[in-house]
Formats: structure tokens, sequence, C-alpha cells
């Protein structure tokens, strides 16, 4: 079994496991309903994510052009700084199959990951079990590459901002809606005739998953 | 103890396995470029290419061995304008680094014109990470006839033979200076004689028109009263070479 095929299956283990802590969590906030425990939204000192990744390149590029790209993986961690003020760590990784080697080089397929530093700001109120975030955030891209079994990397600067939306359904967790996009400004050594193609990539990268809060 | 013995004897091959094969280099494309033409300047389309990394001094021409020693950096075919422009990975251990034009196996493999090997590709100047190798021109397969007369001499057998590239050129190599030419996977041959009783003898095969035939001759009468190496420059025959004798 190849590389896709077992992060596809880990996929469809990862939505068995959100099913079930959805349903665990709809059961919890029925009961919290029934027990009123108002003054838990200012508790949470930070928060969490974890979704699928649905990343989609475009433009111009390597990647856009180069690559079908797979579902990924969003992981987050945020931390109160402020009343609305959040910040945090970021990590995406998904894979994509090289369909044009012509362009890209004869490279079989690339893990893509990104790590970011964060800085957001929620935008309502945080009493409200609705929430919008706005996110900016800088750091690292890295491709993967594999070619049979060698592997070696390109590298690069990356940027980010992000617009998420999410609900809490009880003390400690909820679910999210993410629109994210990043810009990444490759290291890649290459031909000024290149530039264009190997210089920068756009990846919009949405993501939906659980919203942990820490209490 | 055997479990650790066992661990060291498979990070040792694996250590020589990985010496042996190509490996890339991080956060680098490299970009070769090429026109492709035929001797008379016409352009060609949809010629197929492809870019080797080889840890030999010498290619291999045998495609499983090849395949099997050698790693492909790059492929790509030719443009409307005859331009070729091959986006490649930069191999780090590699000895020689060469382009195969018009290979057999491709569906658009062109019969008609030879096989083009362009060797040592990274000897080449690197600047802005492109080795450009300029116009390259295709060679035509040509029929070509090898016609030996009798005329003056009635009483002396002549035993002849030929050798010549089979089908593939290295660029800026003749049969004559060609390591590849000792190797039977580039090189085709054939003998004939004729006796005193013959009057005509001809043979036809196919050469590259841009090669040198070499032509071994002796001639026989109790003994070899004669003999003589000539080289034949296809470009300066029309198609054929006539030995009279």
């Amino acid at each position: 079994m190849n590389n896709l095929a077992l992060l596809n299956l880990s996929f469809k283990k990862m939505g068995v496991l959100f099913l079930v802590l959805l349903s665990y969590a709809l059961n919890a906030q029925e009961d919290e309903e029934m027990n009123e425990k108002p003054g838990y939204y200012y508790d949470v000192i930070g928060q969490g994510k974890i979704g699928f990744l649905v990343p989609s390149a475009y433009g111009n590029n390597f990647i856009a052009d180069g690559y079908d790209t797979w579902n990924g993986v969003n992981i987050e961690a945020q931390v109160n700084a402020g009343e609305r003020l959040l910040l945090g760590l970021q990590f995406q990784a998904f894979k994509g199959r090289v369909m044009d080697q012509e362009l890209v080089g004869p490279i079989n397929a690339s893990s893509i990951t990104h790590f970011f530093v964060s800085a957001g700001y929620s935008l309502l109120e945080n009493k409200n079990d609705f929430q919008i975030e706005a996110t900016i955030g800088f750091g690292s891209a890295t491709l993967r590459n594999e070619r049979d079994f060698r592997r070696f990397n390109d590298t690069g600067f990356a940027m980010m901002a992000s617009l998420n939306f999410s609900y809490r359904l009880n003390y400690w967790l909820g679910f999210y809606i993410g629109l994210q996009n990043n810009w990444d400004f490759w290291s890649i050594e290459r031909p000024s005739e290149l530039d264009s193609v190997f210089g920068n990539t756009s990846i919009f990268s949405p993501s939906v998953g659980l919203k942990f809060y820490v209490l | 103890m055997k479990k650790v013995l066992f661990c060291l004897f498979v990070l040792i091959l694996l250590a020589f396995k990985c010496e042996e094969e190509i490996q890339f280099q991080d956060n680098q494309r490299l970009l070769l470029k090429a026109r492709l033409v035929n001797s008379e300047g016409n352009l060609f389309e949809n010629i197929p290419v492809e870019v080797f990394a080889s840890r030999e001094y010498y290619f291999q021409l045998n495609d499983q061995i090849r395949n099997d020693f050698d790693e492909i950096i790059g492929s790509g075919s030719s443009n409307e304008n005859g331009d070729i422009s091959i986006t490649a990975l930069k191999p780090r251990n590699a000895s020689n680094i060469y382009a195969l034009f018009n290979f057999k196996g491709s569906q658009a493999f062109q019969s008609e014109f030879a096989p083009l090997i362009v060797n040592f590709i990274n000897d080449k100047e690197l600047r802005n990470n492109t080795y450009d190798l300029g116009t390259v021109v295709l060679d035509k397969v040509q029929p070509f006839e090898l016609i030996a007369l009798r005329k003056t001499n009635q009483t002396d057998t002549l035993q002849y033979s030929w050798r010549y590239n089979r089908g593939v050129k290295i660029e800026g190599s003749n049969p004559i200076d060609n390591y590849y030419f000792f190797d039977n996977d580039v090189r085709e041959s054939g003998f004939n004689e004729l006796l005193p009783t013959d009057i005509l003898k001809e043979n036809t095969f196919n050469v590259i028109e841009s090669d040198t035939i070499i032509f071994d001759y002796q001639l026989i009468n109790n003994g070899v009263i004669a003999s003589e190496q000539l080289q034949i420059i296809v470009n300066e025959q029309s198609g054929s070479f006539e030995f009279e004798f």
C-alpha cells in the first residue's frame, strides 16, 4: 500500500473519530443546557483545532500546474493573549502527486507542509458561542520530494491569512470552518526563466474540523 | 549480539547502496536548453528528450542497464519552434550528465532520424543554472550502397568487410575515435568476397548521414597480397561507394 493510500485511509479513520466526538459533544451540550453554568466563556486559556484540509493551489506555478493535491490535515494551538487577541502555532500538511514531470521534474510525489506562527483577533465578543477570528501568520513551507526511495527538500518562507468561523458546543468542544490562503516564497535556486514558475505559489487551504477549548 | 551484527550489516549495505545511487540537491533546479534542427536547418517539433545523470563516466546504451545505474533527471520534447527547455533536478554525485534525443521506445520516436546522445553536459558551462546546448542537429538515417567491382584484376579474390554505427549518433564522435563503437550495441558490420569468377557485388544498409564507414579489404592469391583500411565519409558520397580493382 503506498503512502497516498495510507494517508487516504487515515482520513477515513479521522472522519469516524470526528463523528464520534461530535455525537459525544452534542450529548454533552444537552446535559449542560439542563445545568446552566454561566461564565465559562471567560475562562478559556487557549484553544486548539484539528481538521481536514482541502488545499487548492492556484495561479501559474509549479504546484498549481504540476500537482494533483490531496486532502490533508490542519492542526492549530492558540493562547488568549488579551481579551480578543490569540497567539498561536499552526501546522498544515498535505500530499501531492506530480502530474506534469516535464514542468516539476521527475518526482513521483511531494509532501507539502506549512508551519506558521500566528496572531488572531476575535471579531465578536468572546461570550458568544459563535465566533469569527481573523488571523495572519508567517513561517516556513517545505516540499519533501520523493523520487523512488530517494528524498530531497525544497524550502521557503510562507505567509498566511485566514478567517475562521467556529461554534462552541460545550465547555471544551466546538467545530470550526477555516478559510485560509498561504503564500509561499520558495528558496529554490533556479534559472531566471523559471522564476515565475518556481518563485512563488499560492494555496487556498480551507479546513473544517473540531475546536477544543482549554479552560 | 547476532541482532546487532545483523543491523550493522544492513546499515553497511544501505550505506553502499546510497553511495551508488544518484542523490539530488535540495532547493535546486536546472534548465537544459537546445534547438533541434536537421542537417538542412529545418526545425523539429515534438522530438522526445531525456536527461540522465550517471555515477559512471560512460553512459550505458543498454536500456535495462542504464535504468539500473543511471537516473533520469528531466524529460520533455521540442516545441513547434524546435526549442527544448527541460526542467531537471540537480544531481549531487553525478560523473556524467547526458541527454538522449529522439530515443527509441518513445511514441514520438522518428525512425528516419538517428537517436542522438550528447555526453558530458556537466562539463559545459553552467550559467544561470542553465546548460545551453545551442543548436543540436539530428541526422537522417539513409540507405547506402557498397559496391565491389572487378575491372582490371582478373586473378585475385577480394575479401572485404565494413563497420558503421548501427543507428545511434554520439555527438562529436566518429566510429574511428568513438569508445562506444567497440560496443556491439552500437556497431554494425558486414562481410563479403569477390571470387575471380565474380564481377560485381552490392550491399545496401542504412547509415547515419554524417557518419563514417570503416572499410577493410584484402586481395588474396595464394596468401594476402594487399590489404588496406579505408574511411568512407557518408556525406562525401552520393548514397553509394564503389570499390574498383
